[in-house]
C-alpha cells in the first residue's frame, strides 16, 4: 500500500494522488459559471443540473490563520488552522503543512500557498489529507484555467 | 396566520447536574412552564422537543422527546423531535408557533433539553464536533478557532482591520459574566475581570477559555397558544410572538462577496414584525464565543461597521443601556447546553417583558425583545441554522 492509498481525511474533497500534487475538487455550473467548493450536484445560484466537478487552482492566498492550542480527540496541539482564498473566488478550510513551525510568525495573511498532500497523525496513525504550504513566489496569484 | 402568544415559560438552571438525567432536566422545565402558564396537561395539543447531542451521548438515538415527556407524564399527543444543532431550541419553538399560527393546534409545548456532562468529556466534545458537517471535524477543524478565522467572523483579522484588541474581546466576556452573576439560573455566576480572562488558557488566539461558552446541562420550555385560548386563562400574562424566522446557511461560492448571512435573516425578522433595530428594548444573542457579540451589534443594526467596541465601551449594551444585550449572561455565562439554549433565551426575554427578571431587569420597561440563536457549520462555509425570534408585550 502506498502512502496515498491510506485512508484519506478528505474523501471527495481533494485528489491526493494528482501527479502535480494534491488538487481540491470543486464544482462549476455550466449555466451560470458559478464555482463552489466542494462540488454539488446542482447549482445553488441558478438551480441548473449542469454542474461538473473541476480541479481548483493549486495556489491560493492565505486569508486567515490561527494556532489551535486545544485539539480534537486524536489530534495533537498546537497546530495551525487556516482559510485560504483561491483565485476562483472560493474559500477553503485547511491545515498548514507540518514543515512549517507552529509559530504565529511562520505565516502571514496574504501570502501565497500551494495545496499539497500530506500525512497527518490522528489517533497515533498517519492519514492522508490536503494541507497548504507556503510558496516562495510573492507574485499575485491569478486565476488558473480550471480543467476537469 | 393568526396571532400566537407565549403563555408560560420555565427553565431548569444551566450547570453541572451529575444526579439529574436528561428526563429529569426536561420534566422540570416542562412543569415549570405549565405552572407558569397555569394550564393542565390535557390542554396541550402537541409538543416539539429540541435536543442535539442526546443520541450520541446516551445511545437514545431516536424518540428522545417521547422518552423525556413521558417521564413527566405526558403521553398520547403528537411529539415532534427536533434536531438543529445549537439552534434546536428555537427550531422547536418555531414548530410550536407554526402549529398555533396555522390553526392546527390551540396550545403547543416547545422544550429544549441537553445533558452534556456525562463523565466523559472527550466523548461530549466528539459529539459536539458532529454538530457541524463531519468532514470538517475529520480534517481537524476546531470550532472555537473557527470564530477567530472564519471569513464571516474573522475576529483575529478584525484586530488589524478595526484596531480591536484582546482586551476589547475580554470586555465582552466581562459584561456577560456580570449579567450572569445576577442570574440564579446561570451556569457561571462569578463576575470576571479582564486580566483573568486574558490569562485563562489560550484555546485559539485570540480566544481564551473564559471567552468561550462551556459544556453544560439544562432545559427550558415555552408554552404557546392562540389568543382565543389565552382569553380563557384569567391569570395569563401573554407575550406575543411577532416573528419566528428560521433559515439554513448559504452555500458560498465565486459570486458571493460578503458572508454576513445573519444580517439578511435579521432583516427578514424585522420586516415580519414590522419593526426596526431602534425598537428592540432587550435582546439575547448567540455569543458562543463572547467577542462575536461585537459583530452581532452590527448585524442587529445597533451600530455601523467597526463600531461594536465603541458601543460596548459606551455601556449601551449593559442592562441599564440603550440596547441591553444578553441580560441573562448569554451563552458564555448563563451557559450553552446546546439544544436548550434557544428556549432559555426566549424564557429570559419573556421574564424581561413581564418585568420579572429580578436583579437583571432592564429598568425602562421593555416592550419588544429579540432572540438570535444559531447552530452548526457546513462545508459550504456557512452556519447550518439561523433562528431569530421577536417578541412583544
Amino acid at each position: 500500500m502506498t502512502s496515498t492509498e491510506q485512508g484519506s481525511l478528505a474523501p471527495g474533497l481533494a485528489d491526493l494522488t494528482a501527479s502535480s500534487g494534491a488538487q481540491l475538487i470543486g464544482g462549476r455550473c455550466e449555466a451560470c459559471s458559478r464555482i463552489v467548493f466542494p462540488y454539488r450536484e446542482r447549482c445553488s445560484e441558478c438551480g441548473s443540473r449542469q454542474t461538473r466537478s473541476i480541479r481548483l487552482s493549486r495556489l491560493g492566498r492565505l486569508y486567515s490563520y490561527t494556532v489551535c492550542h486545544v485539539a480534537p480527540l486524536g489530534w495533537s496541539a498546537p497546530y495551525f488552522q487556516a482559510y485560504v482564498e483561491l483565485p476562483e473566488g472560493v474559500f477553503v478550510f485547511g491545515l498548514i503543512s507540518s514543515e512549517v513551525p507552529v509559530d504565529f510568525g511562520s505565516l502571514s495573511v496574504g501570502m501565497n500557498l500551494e495545496v499539497v498532500a500530506e500525512a497527518v497523525e490522528v489517533g497515533g496513525r498517519p492519514h492522508m489529507t490536503y494541507v497548504f504550504r507556503p510558496v516562495d513566489s510573492s507574485e499575485p496569484i491569478v486565476g488558473e484555467k480550471c480543467e476537469t | 396566520m393568526r396571532d400566537v402568544v407565549i403563555i408560560g415559560v420555565g427553565m431548569h438552571s444551566f450547570g453541572r447536574f451529575p444526579d439529574k438525567s436528561i428526563k429529569a432536566l426536561g420534566a422540570f422545565a416542562v412543569s415549570a412552564a405549565m405552572d407558569d402558564a397555569n394550564i393542565k396537561m390535557s390542554d396541550l395539543d402537541i409538543a416539539y422537543v429540541g435536543n442535539s447531542l442526546g443520541g450520541a451521548l446516551s445511545g437514545q438515538e431516536g424518540v428522545r422527546g417521547q422518552t423525556v415527556l413521558q417521564y413527566c407524564g405526558l403521553s398520547d399527543i403528537p411529539i415532534i423531535n427536533v434536531e438543529n444543532a445549537c439552534a434546536s431550541g428555537s427550531t422547536a419553538l418555531r414548530g410550536a408557533w407554526l402549529e398555533v399560527a396555522s390553526g392546527q393546534s390551540e396550545v403547543a409545548l416547545a422544550l429544549g433539553v441537553e445533558k452534556m456532562f456525562t463523565g466523559d468529556t472527550p466523548k461530549t466534545l466528539a459529539a459536539l464536533a458532529g454538530d457541524s458537517e463531519v468532514e470538517l471535524a475529520r480534517m481537524g477543524m476546531q470550532f472555537t478557532a473557527n470564530y477567530a478565522i472564519h471569513p464571516k467572523y474573522n475576529l483575529l483579522g478584525l484586530m488589524d482591520k478595526y484596531g480591536w484588541s484582546a482586551e476589547d474581546y475580554a470586555l465582552c466576556a466581562v459584561k456577560n459574566s456580570r449579567n450572569g452573576a445576577k442570574n440564579p439560573d446561570a451556569q457561571h455566576q462569578r463576575p470576571l475581570n479582564v486580566d483573568e480572562i486574558l490569562q485563562s488558557p489560550m484555546i485559539a488566539y485570540p480566544l481564551t477559555l473564559l471567552m468561550c461558552s462551556s459544556i453544560g446541562d439544562g432545559a427550558a420550555a415555552a408554552i404557546v397558544c392562540s389568543q382565543d385560548f389565552v382569553d380563557r386563562v384569567e391569570t395569563a400574562r401573554p407575550v406575543h410572538i411577532r416573528a419566528a424566522v428560521l433559515e439554513s446557511g448559504h452555500i458560498f461560492g465565486s459570486t458571493d462577496h460578503e458572508f454576513n448571512k445573519l444580517s439578511r435573516v435579521l432583516r427578514k425578522a424585522y420586516e415580519e414584525a414590522a419593526i426596526g433595530p431602534e425598537d428592540i428594548d432587550v435582546c439575547e444573542v448567540h455569543d458562543a464565543m463572547a467577542p462575536v457579540e461585537l459583530l452581532l451589534y452590527e448585524s442587529l443594526g445597533f451600530c455601523g461597521p467597526g463600531e461594536g467596541v465603541d458601543l460596548l465601551r459606551s455601556g449601551a449594551t449593559e442592562i441599564q443601556g440603550r440596547h441591553p444585550v444578553n441580560t441573562s449572561g448569554g451563552l458564555t455565562a448563563r451557559g450553552h447546553p446546546v439544544g436548550a439554549t434557544g428556549l432559555a433565551q426566549v424564557a429570559e426575554l419573556v421574564w424581561q417583558l413581564r418585568g420579572e427578571a429580578g436583579a437583571r431587569q432592564v429598568p425602562r420597561p421593555p416592550k419588544v425583545a429579540l432572540a438570535h440563536n444559531q447552530g452548526g457549520l457546513l462545508l459550504g462555509l456557512d452556519s447550518a441554522a439561523y433562528a431569530v425570534t421577536i417578541l412583544s408585550t
